[in-house]
């Protein structure tokens, strides 16, 4: 269950940010999301917000708990496993 | 004044210096195949609108005429500006703004957020060739050749500027119509930068 969750994830980040060069494989779990490892930026970190909301009907509106959670796409998969609503 | 290199792009032809570039199409969008056939490597121009990206990548043809530039430490050139016209500003990405702030499904898209203003353009390729000139873009209801020549002689005459990055940069409803022509000041280029020559390269396709 999981495991489909991680790779939806991918597919919806791939879509979402426009990564056309990068395919769900290259996403490691445990990688970096900003700086190193995808190296994501601001309007994508904003960007990853309206997808939580949008896909998964988590509503993010505190920083520091957002960067905990965009660490990277195993804990952003943790989350909205514990937390959607759709 | 004199034009040092111009590119063309429209939605069915890539020019440079007024020679047929053979794009090799694949399944993917047209902008994407030049990208690929001038073998660019910068993530970053998939996450551009489609006026930034058609603008860019004529840039990226022009651009190395400008290659022997002064720059500073930092690698940022002051001598080299940026002026672009166009018809219909930001608007093929504003109404895809547009979409994502409907009362029905209201989730505004930061992505998309950023590219409704025109000069983003002119930003984009500031950024990827360091350009720390004069950067603008004006609106025309059309591509007047001496508008933009009156444009970048009033450039020359008032800022130290060596190069000028100028042209037409239109992009709306799929139609896709770019101009970019570089311009130096002086007498050593492909021919001189006159009205006539730049209505030429905007015409002669």
């Amino acid at each position: 269950m999981e495991e489909d969750l991680m790779l939806n994830l991918k597919k919806q980040i791939i879509e979402v940010l426009n990564l056309e060069e990068i395919s769900p494989e290259d996403i490691a779990d445990d990688a970096p999301l900003f700086g190193e490892g995808l190296g994501l930026d601001s309007i994508d970190a904003l960007e990853l917000i309206v997808l939580m909301e949008r896909n998964y009907g988590i509503k993010l509106s505190d920083p520091v708990q957002s960067k905990a959670i965009f660490q990277s796409l195993k804990t952003m998969a943790d989350y909205i496993a514990a937390n959607r609503t759709k | 004044m004199y034009i040092t290199a111009y590119s063309r792009i429209t939605s069915s032809h890539v020019l440079l210096n007024g020679q047929p570039v053979q794009i090799e199409r694949t399944d993917k969008d047209w902008l994407a195949d030049i990208y690929g056939h001038l073998g660019i490597r910068y993530p970053k121009f998939f996450k551009m609108d489609m006026l930034c990206k058609a603008g860019f990548l004529a840039a990226e043809m022009v651009m190395p005429a400008i290659a022997d530039v002064k720059r500073d430490e930092a690698g940022l050139t002051h001598d080299t500006a940026v002026l672009l016209f166009n018809r219909s500003a930001s608007l093929e990405n504003d109404t895809a703004y547009a979409h994502t702030i409907t009362p029905a499904d209201y989730f505004p898209s930061p992505a998309l957020f950023v590219y409704t203003l025109p000069n983003i353009l002119t930003g984009e390729i500031a950024i990827r060739h360091r350009l720390a000139g004069e950067t603008v873009c004006y609106i025309d209801e059309a591509f007047h050749a001496d508008t933009v020549y009156q444009a970048v002689a009033d450039c020359f005459r008032t800022t130290p500027v060596v190069n000028v990055l100028c042209g037409w940069a239109e992009y709306y409803a799929g139609h896709c119509d770019i101009l970019a022509v570089t311009v130096r000041r002086g007498r050593e280029g492909l021919m001189p930068f006159t009205e006539k020559n730049l209505q030429n390269c905007y015409t002669n396709i």
